[in-house]
């Protein structure tokens, strides 16, 4: 019933409608397309806004690992308890990091799944910030009396392990953030290298250098120079790892997203920067796990920190890096969501600009051909009544038979030229071809 | 450029048929009485108000709005 009635609907409308509404038919795939195409990239987009949300927590976070990590190895080589000044110029980094850390995560925490309530529901209550904020206001009371090296060896302790906790929330955050899951090969490395490389060669640094200080201390056995000869390696391993993967993002650049302008120049000095200071480390770790270094405890030290600092120098770079890379990557999305958007809304303006253009060009001969048969039906009919009129009359008026003849003539002229012009568009030019030739004889007899 | 009478003929026909058609009708009636739109005066339209009336009356089906037509052509 319904079919009927909406067939009636159809039949009634005019051509034009008809042409418009076949237009309309044809866009809506179009505008799917368009549709599906733009839903694509808005995943894509929202997944590198969750990785920069990501980068952003563990910025300070990366920090406040360094932080307390430096301060254990103060506290390693804090012999007579004089280094308060500077556990205290420590702290106040990982005081201001940790705040930082907080605000950040206040920010991001919903995406990041980092609430109080996500991080116990997943077993995790010991990374929630206030867990790790109350151990830090622990940790730093304890530091105005470290007169005995068993206070101090407690405390140092604790610093590993916040540090530890620290190091898991950076992971825990680098997997909810979908940093782990970076699509880019570019992005992915440097990834790999500030998410996994980083983090654990700042550990391994922190490793050798108490086991250094032990050995040159004369406190240590061999077991202790073979366990510092492991770690070395380790350490050199990862300092590979993060080499190679670095490389990788280089070479990578070019075909994710475009070129960034500052990957090279900036991550590729802050690379030198760590390869120097992590050689010369692993240099003097090599000689003291050999038993033939003369170096001080206080040159082991000051290399232990340049190393972290320079870890931590490096990652600082690698995160900003990151950073450019995913906007980069977040604008050639938005770009290409836009061009499809346009692309598509342009497919059907010039599929509407062409079927308008058509679309007149079919209705015109019908107009032409409406004009010519409305008076033309009038015409026909007054001419019918004259004839008759004229043929009863005895007076037959010649010049109103002309008139008429010659009305009813170019009448029919008209029809002929509309009904061609018809036939040209139906039908094609040869098929109207053919209707002039049938058509020109008994019009014009 | 057409003459102010035929402007007013043409106006007033329009006001019975559709301009399109009335000028077309006025056009082959003006060369069958050898006038042009552009030298007709109101003296050739009194003339003429016959063949006028006549050729476009076919166009009018109503007969009393075709004496109408004429009578004003005639007042012309």
């Amino acid at each position: 019933m319904s079919t009927t009635s909406s067939t009636v609907d159809t039949s009634r409308s005019s051509v034009s409608t008809k042409i418009f509404l076949i237009v309309a038919i044809f866009s809506l795939p179009i505008g799917v397309l368009a549709y599906l195409l733009a839903a694509n990239y808005t995943p894509q987009i929202e997944s590198a806004q969750t990785e920069l949300s990501g980068n952003a927590v563990q910025k300070p976070l990366m920090t406040v690992l360094y932080g307390l990590l430096s301060s254990k190895n103060i506290l390693e080589g804090c012999d007579s308890g004089t280094c308060g000044a500077e556990l205290a110029k420590q702290a106040a980094v990982v005081s201001a990091s940790l705040d930082a850390a907080r605000t950040q995560n206040a920010q991001y925490s919903a995406e990041l799944k980092t609430t109080d309530e996500e991080l116990t529901k997943k077993d995790h209550k010991d990374l929630t910030f206030d867990a790790l904020q109350a151990e830090w206001k622990g940790l730093s009371s304890a530091t105005s009396n470290l007169a005995t090296a068993a206070v101090r060896s407690e405390l140092a302790g604790g610093y590993e392990r916040m540090a530890g906790q620290v190091k898991q929330l950076v992971s825990y955050i680098g997997d909810s953030s979908n940093l782990i899951l970076d699509p880019d090969l570019d992005s992915y490395y440097l990834v790999d290298v500030t998410l996994l490389g980083l983090p654990e060669a700042i550990t391994h640094i922190d490793k050798t250098a108490a086991l250094a200080s032990k050995l040159i201390a004369g406190g240590g056995n061999a077991v202790d120079q073979f366990a510092l000869s492991n770690e070395s390696d380790l350490l050199q391993q990862s300092v590979d790892r993060i080499t190679a993967s670095n490389r990788t993002t280089f070479d990578a650049d070019a075909a994710n997203h475009g070129v960034s302008p500052t990957l090279q120049p900036r991550l590729g000095a802050a690379l030198k920067q760590y390869q120097s200071s992590m050689g010369s480390y692993l240099v003097t770790l090599k000689t003291v796990a050999a038993g033939s270094s003369q170096a001080s405890a206080s040159t082991m030290a000051a290399q232990a920190a340049g190393a972290q600092k320079a870890t931590l120098d490096y990652w600082n770079t690698g995160a900003a890096e990151l950073d450019t890379l995913l906007n980069m990557r977040i604008s050639d999305f938005q770009t290409g969501r836009i061009q499809a958007l346009g692309y598509s809304a342009l497919a059907v303006v010039i599929a509407t600009i062409i079927a308008i253009a058509l679309g007149r060009s079919i209705t015109k001969p019908l107009q032409e051909l409406v004009r010519n048969l409305g008076p033309g039906a009038t015409l026909l009919g007054v001419s019918v009544e004259r004839i008759a009129e004229a043929s009863q009359s005895k007076t037959p008026s010649p010049e109103e038979a002309a008139i008429i003849c010659e009305e009813l003539n170019a009448h029919a002229e008209n029809m002929r030229s509309a009904v061609l012009e018809l036939a040209r568009h139906v039908e094609g030019s040869s098929a109207a071809s053919r209707l002039v030739g049938e058509s020109t004889g008994p019009a014009h007899s | 450029m057409p003459s102010p009478a035929y402007n007013h003929l043409l106006s007033l026909v329009s006001l019975y048929i559709d301009s399109k058609k009335a000028a077309e009708v006025l056009a082959r009636q003006l060369t069958a009485c050898k006038l042009t739109a552009d030298n007709i005066a109101s003296a050739d339209i009194r003339a003429n108000a016959s063949r006028f009336t006549t050729a476009c009356g076919l166009y009018i089906a109503d007969s009393s709005k075709r004496d109408e037509l004429k009578e004003r052509l005639m007042a012309l």
